[in-house]
Formats: structure tokens, sequence, C-alpha cells
């Protein structure tokens, strides 16, 4: 058939493709996990929120609640994810408690002269304290945010609600906001991988085109790939080494340095490569799947003929 | 006996400002110091740099941060306390770096305070809360509101710390001296040479010439520009105080770090510094101020200082009126001794008729105010 090296071609890069997404993958997660990128990215989002360098901090605060720091991952490693509940009441009891500090006196006994801190008239009730403590900030943004919940509540359980939606809704958001940069990060953990494998998707492409053998052997075992596994998630960075292991056992792939010296023109094939990678293994999977079936469909007259 | 120490730190890494790596890195680029600070941030990092810099200055800024990255304001109590017989009690002196010229403070001080507040709760009797001014942050007026604040909420004094970048007899002072002297309220001022200081890429106008609510017959001061560092000793100067203390002659008053001039220090300074400390004693020895004090917090590791305060001592017994104890806890980390070898040695080598005159009598006075009975 006189698609079939076309399609053999495109198999065997993106079963490639795929292999490489998921050694990149797996070092970005690695790299994310190390250094608890999470935790860091959703402490900055607070921080964003409710670090007011008109009034207080309030992001230390709030991840010194016992329902916060219980979370640290060995009392060290900030908290990748908080549950809503979780947030809002550490929310309106740091609140509450900012308020009872602000009305802390320490009285001395005048006989015994005993110091003994006292609270002074502080409002009774979580929700009532919280509007104390919101009503005692300096105008600002956070100050807004706060007050807004309280427009919209009339009790403590209300007001627990309120700021569990708009956690929600700002975690949602940060999500998109963490997708975005984990792509830009996972695109540099790729170009880095492209250069150390020397993976240069345009010549690797030549040479599968133009070995019949390679061709074959490669194709073949996307389609098994492909056929054996219908999702990734049964499929991580270790065997994706392993495939790669088997592969070079039986036939030598191009990639690497001993088979692809330095040329120039590889500096524009490891960007395209990068980027290709960095679109994750998922998109090459699926794109995989399709184009096999597309083989099997164009093939499948051939063998009717035969 | 119960142990005054009357000059301690609690404050944390997080009540700095983002620039604080600026001190004596001011030359590196922002990107390096970005790079920097991020690799002292980590606490195995710092330790190993504490064990193989031998420079001071660089030391000294790492068992600062170190204590710092650490620790909570509580944590750094709790552990000072250890090394104390129990029932003693620590004045705590908190700083406002708003001002040093190094950018925004990572925490509002309001903050740091909130925090001592708490540590107070904790140790209600065994904290004693100085609060910070810099005049810089608002009028006569309001400052001397922002004071009584804390002072009528358990603050026990007020600390100043005038090298961050103003002059004791800056106007915007004189009320607060005002409501000290009715009271009787505390303050410790940091006079000695070295330490930290205004970090702004210039120095204002207003240092060079600055204004005093009472100058002196004829006076009028004029400095010349200098180095940050070295300019900043003219803060410290004791006969920066006479324009108050004139005013004032019942303030209580305590220059702390009484004898870390008499040290020999590592960088050239303005002044000689045995003219800054004569200049403090006879200030203390002088009887139109009755209510002067200096503490001997960072200068009581030196053994030649132990030695040089019992000779003055002896050949002035009014002094040992005027001195208080104090470690200057956690700053002392540099020189590598714990906190109970400093005040043990201290204790061994002063003897203990003084020692309980420094730690105990004369703190006693000092503390004692509207606001608080030391007892």
């Amino acid at each position: 058939m006189i698609l079939s090296p076309y399609i053999d071609t495109a198999i065997s890069v993106l079963f490639i493709l795929v292999l490489m997404s998921l050694v990149a993958s797996f070092l970005n997660e690695t790299w994310v996990d190390r250094f608890n990128y999470r935790g860091r990215f959703l402490r900055r989002m607070l921080d964003d929120i409710f670090s007011d360098p008109i009034n207080r901090d309030f992001t230390s605060l709030l991840y010194r609640h016992p329902l916060i720091s219980a979370l640290y991952e060995r009392g060290k490693k900030l908290p990748v994810y908080i549950p809503t509940h979780y947030f809002s009441r550490a929310l309106v009891e740091t609140m509450a408690d900012y308020a009872d500090n602000q009305k802390i006196a320490f009285e001395q006994n005048p006989e015994t002269l005993e110091v003994t801190p006292v609270i002074q008239d502080t409002p009774e009730g979580l929700f009532e304290k919280y509007r104390e403590a919101v009503q005692g900030l300096k105008h600002s943004p956070l100050k807004v945010l706060l007050h807004s919940f309280l427009m919209n509540s009339k009790n403590k359980s209300e007001l627990l609600k309120e700021s569990e939606n708009w956690f929600e809704s700002y975690m949602t958001q940060g999500s998109y906001w963490y997708k975005a940069k984990m792509q830009t990060r996972l695109f540099i953990v790729s170009f880095f991988l492209v250069i150390f494998t020397q993976f240069d998707i345009i010549i690797t492409t030549q040479q599968i085109f133009n070995n019949d053998i390679l061709r074959e052997k490669i194709s073949n075992a996307a389609v098994l790939f492909s056929q054996e596994n219908k999702s990734l998630s049964s499929v991580d960075a270790q065997s994706a080494k392993e495939i790669i292991e088997a592969l070079n056992q039986d036939i030598k792939l191009p990639i690497g340095w001993d088979t692809q010296p330095f040329q120039w023109r590889n500096i524009f094939g490891w960007i395209l490569s990068a980027v290709l990678i960095s679109f994750g293994a998922p998109f090459w999977f699926d794109l995989l799947g399709k184009i096999v079936n597309v083989r099997k469909i164009s093939s499948a007259p051939s063998n009717s003929k035969a | 006996m119960r142990i005054y120490n009357c000059h301690t730190h609690i404050f944390t890494l997080e009540d700095t400002p983002e620039g604080f790596l600026k001190y004596g890195l001011g030359f590196l680029p922002d990107w390096v110091l970005e790079l920097l600070k991020r690799l002292v941030l980590k606490k195995w990092m710092a330790r190993l740099a504490l064990k193989l810099l031998r420079k001071p200055y660089a030391v000294k800024g790492l068992s600062f941060h170190l204590v710092g990255l650490l620790s909570t304001s509580s944590q750094v109590f709790r552990n000072l306390q250890k090394f104390y017989p129990p029932g003693s009690r620590f004045v705590v002196l908190p700083l406002n770096f708003a001002h040093v010229g190094l950018g925004d403070l990572k925490v509002p001080y309001a903050q740091q305070l909130d925090e001592l507040i708490q540590v107070k709760r904790s140790f209600p009797n065994d904290c004693l809360l100085f609060v910070h001014i810099d005049p810089r942050e608002d009028t006569n007026e309001n400052n001397r509101k922002f004071i009584e604040k804390y002072l009528e909420r358990g603050f026990s004094g007020i600390k100043m710390y005038t090298p961050l970048g103003y002059y004791p007899f800056d106007p915007r002072l004189e009320e607060v001296y005002r409501l000290a002297e009715e009271k009787a309220v505390p303050i410790v001022s940091h006079c000695s040479q070295g330490g930290i200081f205004y970090a702004g890429k210039e120095l204002p106008k207003s240092f060079l010439r600055p204004q005093s609510f009472n100058p002196q017959a004829g006076g009028k001061y004029e400095f010349e520009a200098a180095k940050n560092e070295v300019f900043c000793d003219h803060f410290v100067h004791p006969e920066r105080y006479i324009d108050v203390l004139e005013k004032f002659p019942k303030l209580k008053l305590c220059f702390a770090h009484f004898g870390w001039d008499t040290i020999e220090h590592r960088r050239k300074r303005i002044y000689h510094r045995k003219e800054l400390y004569e200049g403090v004693k006879k200030l203390l020895l002088d009887e139109r101020y009755p209510n002067l004090y200096a503490d001997i917090s960072y200068s009581l590791f030196d053994k030649k200082f132990s030695k040089q305060l019992k000779a003055d001592f002896e050949a002035n017994p009014a002094l040992q009126d005027k001195v208080v104890f104090g470690t200057d806890y956690f700053m002392t980390l540099q020189e590598k001794l714990t906190e109970s070898q400093l005040y043990e040695g201290f204790r061994a080598d002063v003897g203990e008729a003084i020692f309980t005159k420094l730690a105990y009598e004369n703190p006693k006075r000092f503390l004692t105010s509207a606001y608080y009975r030391a007892s």
C-alpha cells in the first residue's frame, strides 16, 4: 500500500514521542515533588490574597492554624492541598483570633505583682469576632474581600459557606494557572531531556522513514503497545524505559549521542522536539491510537485480497 | 535571686526586610543576591556556611539567619529560657526594620508585636516586652499615641535603635520622651558602633543636617557624608543624647552595649572606641541625670571587658548602680558561646555581689514604671 511507509513512520515517531513524554513527565513530577512546587504554588496563591502589607500577613497566620499546619508533610513540606471546609474554618477562626489578639492586655495584680493576660471587650461567638476583626482592618483589597463574605451571610454557617465557595472558585482558577506553569516547566525539562538523549525529531523521522527494517520494528512495537494499553494510566516511566531498552536490544533506535553527532541544525530540532514532548504523553498516546486504527482500516482490504 | 536579662531578641527572619542580604553584599547584582538568599534560606546551607566561614560579619549574619530560620518567636523565647534558672525574666526587644532602606518587610511591624503578645500570653511574668519606636513612622503626637497604646496593653518599655536612621533628638520623638519621663518608662537605646545600620542607597539630607527638638546653644548639627555603615556611627554617639537629657533630665534611659566600643572593631569607624565608652560613663555618673543606665549586652562575651568593668566599678562605686545585665541573645551566637556560657562566665568574672546588683537590683529599679512594677 502506497501510504504505508508514511503511516508507519508516523506511528513510529508518535510512539517515540509517547515514550519521551512519559520520561519527561516523570522527571518533571520528580522535580515538582522534590522541591514541593505544588505546595509553594498554593502558598503563593494565598499570599497574593491574604498577605496584606497594610494590615497583617494573614497567610502566615492561616498556615499556623492547627487545621492547616497538620497538613504539612512530616511537619516541614507545605501542604499541596487544603480541603475547602478546612480553609473556611481556619480563615474564620484566624480572624476571630486576630480580633482577640487586638484586645489582649496584661494586668498586674498590685499586691502579688503577678501579671495575667486579659481579653477585654471582645464579642462572644465566631461570627461576631470575625466581623469585629474585619471592621478593625485598614482599608485594603483583603478587607474588601473579607467584608464581602460578611455581606452575604447572617451567621457562622453562612459565613463558612461563603468563604468555602470563594476558595473553591479560587482553587479552580488556580488549577488553570498551575497547568500553564507546568506546561512551561515541562518544556524546560523536555528541552534538557532532548539534549541529554540527543533526540532531534527531524533527523529521527528521516532515519525511520529511510530505514525499512527500523520502521517496521518500531511501528510493530507501537501497535502492540497501543493494543496492550487502553490508557496510559498503566504505563509509567519505568515501563517506558523498559520498552526503550527492549527496542534498543533488538534494533538501534535513532536516538543518542553515539548515533547522532552534533550538527547546528540540531538546535532547531531540539526546540521542536521539546515543544512536541511538552504536549504530554496522553496527547501523543491518543493520537497514536487513532493512527493505529487508520493503519488497521487501510491494511484490511489488502489482507482480504491476500 | 531572680535574674533579669535586660536585653534579648526573639524576632525571626520573617520580621526582616526582603533585601536583608544587601548588608555587606550590596555590590552584587540583585539576581545573585536573590539566588544567595534562596540558598541561605535552606537551614542545612546556613549551618554549613556557618561552619566554613571565618568572616565575623558574615558569621554574625548567618547566626542570626539560622535562629530566625529555625524558629518562631515563641520557640526562640523558650530556647532562651532553658539557659536560665526558672523564674528568670527577659526584656524582649523588637525591631522595626521598615525604614532601614532594604525594601519592604516580609510581615508588617505590627505583626511582630502581635507575635510578641502571643509569647507574653504564654509567659506573662517572664517575658517583658518593649516596643520599638522609629520616629519616621508618624508624627510626634501619633508616635506618643502608638507607644501609649502598647504600654497600656502591658508592654514594659521602649526600644530605640538609632543606627536604623534617626537621631535621638529627632523632633518626632519629643512627645515619646515626655511620656516616658512622666511615667518613668524605661528606654533601651542601641549605643554602639557596628551592628545593623541604615542601608538605603543614598543618605537622606536630614541625616547630614538634622533638626533637634532642643538644639544646644548655637548648636546646629552638620555631618559629612560617608559610607552608610560608617556614617551611622553619628547616630549612636552619647553626645547626641545631650539635647534629650537637657529637656528630660529624669528620663530613664539605658545605653545598650556599654563597653562594646572598647572592643577592637574589624572595620574603620568614625569615633574612637574609648571616646564612646568614656562618653557613656561620664553621662552615667552625671548627677543631673539620675535615671541613666547602661547594659553590658554583647560586650560581656569579652573577658577583657569584664576585667575593665570590674576595675571601673572599683574606681567609681556609683557606677555599680548604673549598669544592668543583658546578653543580646541571639546576636551573641556569632561568638560561638552558648547563652549559659555567656552569663555564667560573666557571673563568675564579676563576682556574686556585683552580679546581684547588675542582674537583679538595678533592673528592678530600671524596669519599674507607672505601667509595671518589677519584683
